[in-house]
């Protein structure tokens, strides 16, 4: 999958400058499983819920007692959680199970059944993808398949590996992409020590010290030096890049090398030999191979005393669940960036830590406080600058919770054509464009963008409008198969089966003026199958069905 | 700056019937905004409208082709290779004998033989040359086209600015609006006369329209539940959208409607009706469109390493005829003046001839043309040496080209876009004017 990236170089961030000696440092090697059972950990962090949570956020004046009792209905809370846990709007057989339960707490039972789904691990698998993948930039002959990193990474999301393990993993990978999935990071990144240096900071840390690779940061504290100390711990990784197959790349110890800070004043001479150091301070000695040294880095990336990596990880979560980050962009806590409630993120990034990086704890935290289940409300006035999470803020849906929500309303089939063997004569053919690739490339974003620079493209409009594929799923006629057929064939009712169409398309029942609009359009003149299949399409091309809230 | 006003009054129509101005005039001077008189606007108008006059066809030699086996033969020199010298239209300039159509157009040629960029690997050659900064991992520039794009943006026009007309050769090597950001990137038709999937609709116009219709009403139940904001956003893209796909002019992909004749004399290969289609885009009024030549025999296209001396003829059969029609074309309809054609790769190849006559990267003296929008053709600028290794006379570089292309479009080259940031980057970084295409 080709995504368009967006670089840049950005201002601002802080280097925190604390003590810590090795000792402190977690000892575990990468990718191996927590010796301590994670149960008990996580005992240790059940007293932080979505209860304090919500205090928290009352003291920090964002609302009052009152205001915190307004939450949405039963019905939009399914929607919610499920566009932000599982990545799809809830099926109409889920809403029937759901509204069955008249229990106290269906909403947390909700949430558990959805923590629990596999699609939960499959689609922040795919925001973790577009996370690393937006910036990756293509080789010249391979072309970058995630699948395989996807894959591997939902299994692990959903058996709620800890996140330090997870990481850990994907930074110290070595072996072929197809075999050791994790080793796309480091491989599709060819083994580029400064690019890597860069990404690991801005993905994993939210540090960007991309810019101290040229020069002293203009804002912040990084040193050049420091951005080159950080490259260091990559100098002896390698990836070998194949012809068009990325599952080929190979990642590998080089066996030999030290890193050097290139002579700005003139490139051709020598540079200076930089020991791989961390922000921390941490040293690993020179003439290490490849493997410890990024295992020395994966430590002191992953450790409790870093004072970034569990913070990074609660603010992309935060800014995904509530509409806008901690910090925006979520990849920047750098000094000149001024956080939203300090705080209430100091107090979730302790109980993430606390909870030995459980990440369902955090999510079911969030999820179920009332904070997440504000009402929507417009944020164009100047006011809610002061209470930025009073109320609920929309989202783009990404790319593949697009395709997921079209398959769940309209039955929307993947469909991969025949992929061309490479000739002499075309050594280099594109792959082929699933149908899933089609809607996720028109739809796909950097997760890592502020949500205000996330725009809408005429590419998603032609391809909701016009796409042959979507389109024949935009069909009534009975003998086509399709999801609305059998609607209009089992619903005689206009009025239910308005309804039903609602709750497939966009997960509610339409309210009275929606209905009104409905049965006034049906009763306009053209049969009942082409009036539905106008209703069909005007709700999938809706603003509210690529929108999460 | 007259430009909001300009953003009101002037559209791609080129002008506006009396009574929409006097309502604009109206709304305008409602809130203060308007402060100039009726023949105030005409003049601006009409100087806005020169400058938004003028457009490029791009003819990109993807791989980069031989200047012995172009434009720049040395006849005697131990690395020519088989390719003679065939004369001009122009004396005392030569061609290589592959080229006897775009021979007869060098009264219309500015020839440059003395491009030298400093790097010599596809990828970065064609995001140095195409975006006129050197490439660098923390920033993707936007490609020229992008930035005509945005220079030219008119919503009141129903067809993108920028078109792409055939596929690069290796996907991987593109650039595109990079961090402009998609609404200023290339509408793409990789098969000339046929429209890419999703652009019609598949039902009728009448059906869309209702259909849309439908889903404005549902939008504001959406906008009056909060999401006002969410609602606006899609309501100016899906408006833009449907104007395009609804629009009349999306006949001008169709090349059934041009002659046969016409069509055969530009080739019947995807380049050259690809170049047809370029001349009716620019008549319909889009501002920059880039023709892509790869030969459509395999992926190395112009790249021409092995069996150069095989390859090259193939290659200059697909872009002579369709380059000197395109020439002629654009002057028998009078375009010429306003249109800036330009062929080029991303550089050139070596001097040293491989012993199955295919040869390397060579990014130290190449050639690339303009033609058109006020150039003066029937010259050449700069030179190489006998042997064509070293540039001998008037090395021109990226920024040089950029410069010079942005005099020509009118645009300012100091004139700054933001990164997503908020970092401020110039169109053009230094750069001096190629100033001998005006003399």
């Amino acid at each position: 999958m080709m995504r368009s990236r967006y670089w840049h170089c950005s201002p601002g961030f802080v280097a925190i400058v604390f003590v810590m000696t090795s000792a402190n440092l977690r000892a575990e090697s990468a990718g191996q499983p927590s010796a301590e059972p994670a149960d008990a950990q996580r005992a240790v962090s059940a007293a932080f819920g979505s209860e304090t949570l919500d205090r928290l956020l009352v003291m920090a004046a964002q609302f009052n007692e009152a205001e915190l009792s307004e939450v949405i209905s039963d019905d939009q809370f399914l929607r919610r959680a499920s566009l932000d846990l599982i990545g799809r709007q809830p099926t109409p057989a889920e809403f029937a199970t759901y509204r069955l339960d008249q229990t106290k707490g269906k909403r947390a039972a909700a949430v558990e059944r959805l923590l629990a789904s596999t699609e939960f691990g499959e689609n922040w698998a795919g925001y973790w993808s577009d996370v690393i993948g937006y910036r990756v930039p293509p080789p010249e002959l391979t072309f970058l398949d995630y699948t395989l990193f996807e894959k591997w990474l939902a299994e692990r999301i959903n058996q709620n590996a800890p996140w330090d393990e997870t990481v850990r993993t994907i930074l110290t990978a070595t072996g072929k992409v197809k075999d050791q999935p994790a080793a796309t990071f480091v491989g599709f990144h060819e083994a580029d020590t400064t690019r890597l240096a860069a990404e690991t900071a801005r993905v994993f840390l939210s540090v960007q010290i991309g810019c101290a690779q040229c020069h002293d940061h203009p804002f912040d504290e990084w040193k050049r030096q420091q951005f080159h100390e950080l490259a260091a711990y990559f100098v002896r990784a390698s990836a070998k890049m194949p012809w068009n197959d990325s599952g080929e790349i190979e990642v590998k110890d080089k066996g030999k090398g030290e890193y050097e800070m290139p002579n700005v004043a003139d490139p051709t001479k020598k540079g200076i030999m930089m020991t791989p150091t961390f922000f921390t301070g941490h040293k690993t000695e020179p003439g290490k191979s490849d493997l410890d040294r990024r295992r020395e880095l994966a430590t002191v990336v992953t450790s409790t005393d870093n004072p970034w990596f569990a913070k990074a990880y609660v603010n992309r979560v935060w800014a995904r669940l509530m509409g806008h980050g901690f910090y925006e962009p979520v990849d920047d806590m750098g000094v000149a960036n001024v956080p939203l409630l300090p705080e209430v993120h100091q107090e979730l990034t302790d109980h993430f830590r606390a909870s030995n990086f459980d990440a369902k704890s955090l999510f079911r935290a969030i999820v179920n406080s009332k904070a997440y289940q504000q009402r929507l409300s417009d944020h164009s006035s100047a006011s809610t600058d002061d209470k930025p999470y009073a109320d609920a803020r929309t989202t783009k849906l990404r790319g593949d919770e697009v395709f997921q929500s079209l398959v769940t309303a309209i039955n929307l089939p993947n469909v991969t054509p025949p992929k061309t063997a490479p000739t002499k004569e075309i050594r280099f053919p594109v792959p082929p464009k699933s149908t899933k690739d089609l809607v996720t490339e028109a739809f796909g974003f950097d997760p890592s963008l502020r949500p205000q620079d996330i725009s809408r493209t005429l590419g998603q409009a032609m391809l909701m409008m016009n796409n042959d594929q979507l389109q024949a799923q935009v069909n009534a006629k009975p003998d086509s198969n399709t999801a609305l057929s059998k609607l209009v064939a089992t619903e005689p009712d206009n009025a239910k089966a308005v309804s039903n169409l609602f709750q497939l398309v966009l997960a509610r029942q339409p309210n009275d003026m929606e209905s009104k609009i409905a049965l006034e359009h049906i009763g306009t003149g053209n049969s009942r199958g082409e009036s539905f299949e106008d209703l069909l399409w005007s709700l999938i091309n809706s603003a509210e069905f690529t929108t999460k809230r | 700056m007259l430009t909001p006003l300009l953003d009101i009054a002037v559209n791609r129509q080129g002008y506006l019937g009396r009574r929409e101005f006097m309502a604009n005039l109206a709304g305008g001077a409602a809130t203060g905004v308007l402060t100039l008189g009726w023949r105030d606007m005409l003049v601006a108008q009409a100087a806005e409208l020169r400058k938004q006059g003028k457009s490029i066809i791009l003819l990109w030699m993807d791989g980069g082709p031989s200047q012995f086996d172009t434009f720049n033969p040395k006849v005697g020199s131990p690395n020519q290779g088989p390719a003679r010298a065939i004369s001009t239209s122009v004396a005392g300039i030569e061609f290589a004998d592959f080229w006897p159509q775009t021979a007869m157009m060098m009264d219309k040629l500015a020839l440059i033989r003395s491009m030298r960029t400093p790097e010599a690997e596809h990828d970065r050659a064609i995001t140095h040359v195409r975006t006129g900064y050197p490439p660098t991992p923390a920033l993707r520039y936007p490609t020229f086209g992008s930035l005509v794009a945005r220079d030219r943006e008119d919503l009141s026009f129903d067809l993108p600015a920028f078109v792409r007309i055939g596929k690069p050769r290796i996907k991987n090597r593109d650039v595109d609006a990079g961090v402009l950001g998609v609404k200023y990137s290339s509408f793409n038709v990789e098969t000339a006369g046929a429209l890419p999937p999703n652009v019609r609709p598949v039902v009728e116009a009448d059906t869309l329209r209702r259909r849309l219709s439908l889903a404005d009403k549902f939008d504001a139940q959406f906008a009056a539940a909060g999401a006002a904001k969410e609602v606006a956003d899609k309501k100016s893209i899906y408006d833009r959208t449907a104007r395009f796909v609804l629009s009349p002019r999306l006949e001008t992909f169709d090349l059934d409607r041009e002659p046969a004749a016409l069509r055969d004399a530009y080739g019947r290969t995807n380049f050259g009706q690809g170049c047809l289609l370029a001349r009716r885009l620019i008549e319909t009024g889009v501002s920059f469109v880039e023709v892509i030549s790869t030969g459509d025999r395999n992926d190395a296209g112009w790249d021409t390493h092995n069996n150069g001396f095989r390859d090259t003829p193939y290659l200059a059969a697909e872009v002579d005829p369709a380059y000197s029609t395109l020439l002629q074309d654009l002057g028998q309809r009078g375009m010429l003046d306003n249109t800036l054609v330009i062929w080029m790769g991303e550089f050139g190849r070596t001097p040293k001839i491989k012993p199955d006559g295919g040869r390397d990267h060579y990014s130290k003296g190449w050639p690339m043309i303009f033609s058109g929008a006020g150039v003066r053709g029937g010259q050449v600028i700069g030179a190489t040496d006998a042997d064509g290794v070293d540039v001998t006379d008037r090395p021109i570089g990226v920024a040089d080209l950029c410069l010079t292309l942005c005099h020509i479009m009118g645009m300012k080259p100091d004139d700054e876009y933001r990164t997503t940031d908020n970092r401020p980057i110039k169109l053009v970084e230094g750069g001096k004017l190629i100033h001998e295409l005006f003399a």
